[in-house]
């Protein structure tokens, strides 16, 4: 694995910094019709320090958070790193019953939801977190970051074999794991990642993460239901990578044949994970995407 | 149940058709059948994710011995467009 420089930032927040202090106009989430640069993030991310100071969040608190694939998810994920506090990302349509045992686990400070939530943890839309900011926050050429050994995220299980569990990820294990795999994909700031799949789970919430730290771009599209959707994403942005799981290209075949297959001059990589996948699948891609490299790891 | 759909604009002649397509929402969503109405998107359907929308078009092809094109699953983003879709094969 590579060596980290000695002067790069010490957690990924701070290498979103830098690329909004370094390239503040270069995109960093398209959106449907919206472009999003690494400057309005971070202005974003900002405001949603601001409104998470404002409602009481400290460093070490624990923030339960939903986590649809829209921008207002990536402001509020990254201002909890930018605070101190500590993400608790979930799926965004979560049931109550499921929501209750989370917080019984968790014992958030707050919860950013885009439902009404329970009465047992004060809970604010997610939308709310586009607002304007504070003067005292830092501006992206005077922030360092936490410490590589703080708390960064806790992942939730998805409790298929009793209640959810969570995962303690520390700022120092995301970003190790987002170099490792940048250096395995050979993902560079030129990429642009479609992402369909669900970015409350390890596997697409460390897509984000691999995207952010390389300077690259996120195209977030409709999930694999709408493969016409994907397409149309995929090819207004012009998408250089696309990950899915293995269970998500079969969905994709199903939906859609071998539609994904037009894009294989346009497809720098692909990358699979989250579970093993069929050889039949395997050697299907393979002959679709005779140029792209396709990558695979999980576990 | 029906009413609820015949009041969302789907074509009345439809009737039947949709009534059949609606017992398949109710039970491959595990929806209310007064919850279903020609404008049901996945976004008001939890249930409705890929996996549901897979099941949804294979209950569906199963219900009415079709075997739909991928250009017309494509196609298929609410509950009056899969309906429209079994109308043009029922009549072409």
């Amino acid at each position: 694995m590579q060596e980290a420089n000695e002067t790069s930032p010490r957690a990924l927040i701070g290498h979103l910094a830098g690329h909004a202090r370094a390239k503040p106009s270069s995109l960093a989430l398209a959106f449907g019709t919206r472009a999003i640069s690494y400057g309005e993030l971070w202005e974003r991310v900002l405001g949603a320090a601001d409104l998470l100071r404002e409602e009481g969040v400290e460093h070490g608190d624990r923030v339960l958070l939903a986590a649809p694939r829209e921008p207002e998810f990536f402001c509020a994920y990254f201002a909890c790193h930018l605070i101190g506090a500590i993400a608790v990302p979930h799926e965004p349509d979560i049931a109550p019953a499921k929501m209750r045992s989370i917080i019984e686990l968790i014992d958030p400070k707050i919860a950013l939801t885009r439902r009404d939530g329970p009465p047992e943890v004060k809970c604010i839309p997610l939308r709310s977190t586009a607002s304007t900011y504070a003067a005292d926050l830092p501006q992206p050429d005077e922030f360092e970051g936490p410490n590589a050994d703080a708390i960064a995220d806790i992942l939730l299980t998805s409790g298929t074999t009793g209640k959810p569990k969570g995962v303690i990820l520390t700022h120092g294990n995301i970003l190790a794991a987002a170099r490792n795999i940048n250096q395995f994909i050979g993902n560079t700031a030129r990429d642009r990642e479609a992402v369909a799949l669900p970015i409350s789970h390890s596997f697409g919430l460390g897509r984000i993460r691999c995207q952010i730290l390389a300077g690259g771009a996120l195209i977030l599209t409709s999930g694999f239901q709408f493969p016409k959707e994907i397409f149309k994403a995929m090819s207004s942005w012009q998408a250089t990578g696309f990950s899915f799981v293995p269970a998500a290209w079969v969905t994709l075949k199903r939906l859609s044949g071998e539609r994904l297959g037009q894009f294989a001059a346009d497809l720098r990589y692909l990358e699979i994970g989250s579970a093993s996948m069929a050889r039949a699948d395997k050697e299907q891609l393979m002959r679709l995407f005779p140029q792209t490299r396709i990558c695979m790891h999980y576990g | 149940m029906l009413e609820s759909v015949t009041s969302s604009s789907v074509q009345p002649t439809a009737g039947d058709t949709t009534s059949r397509l609606a017992s398949v929402f109710a039970e491959v969503l595990s929806l209310p059948e007064d919850r279903i109405h020609a404008d049901l998107a996945p976004v008001d359907v939890d249930q409705w994710d890929s996996v549901g929308h897979v099941m949804l078009v294979a209950a569906v092809e199963q219900e009415f011995s079709i075997h739909f094109e991928v250009d017309e699953i494509m196609e298929f983003t609410n509950f009056q467009s899969i309906l429209s879709a079994i109308d043009r094969r029922m009549t072409t």
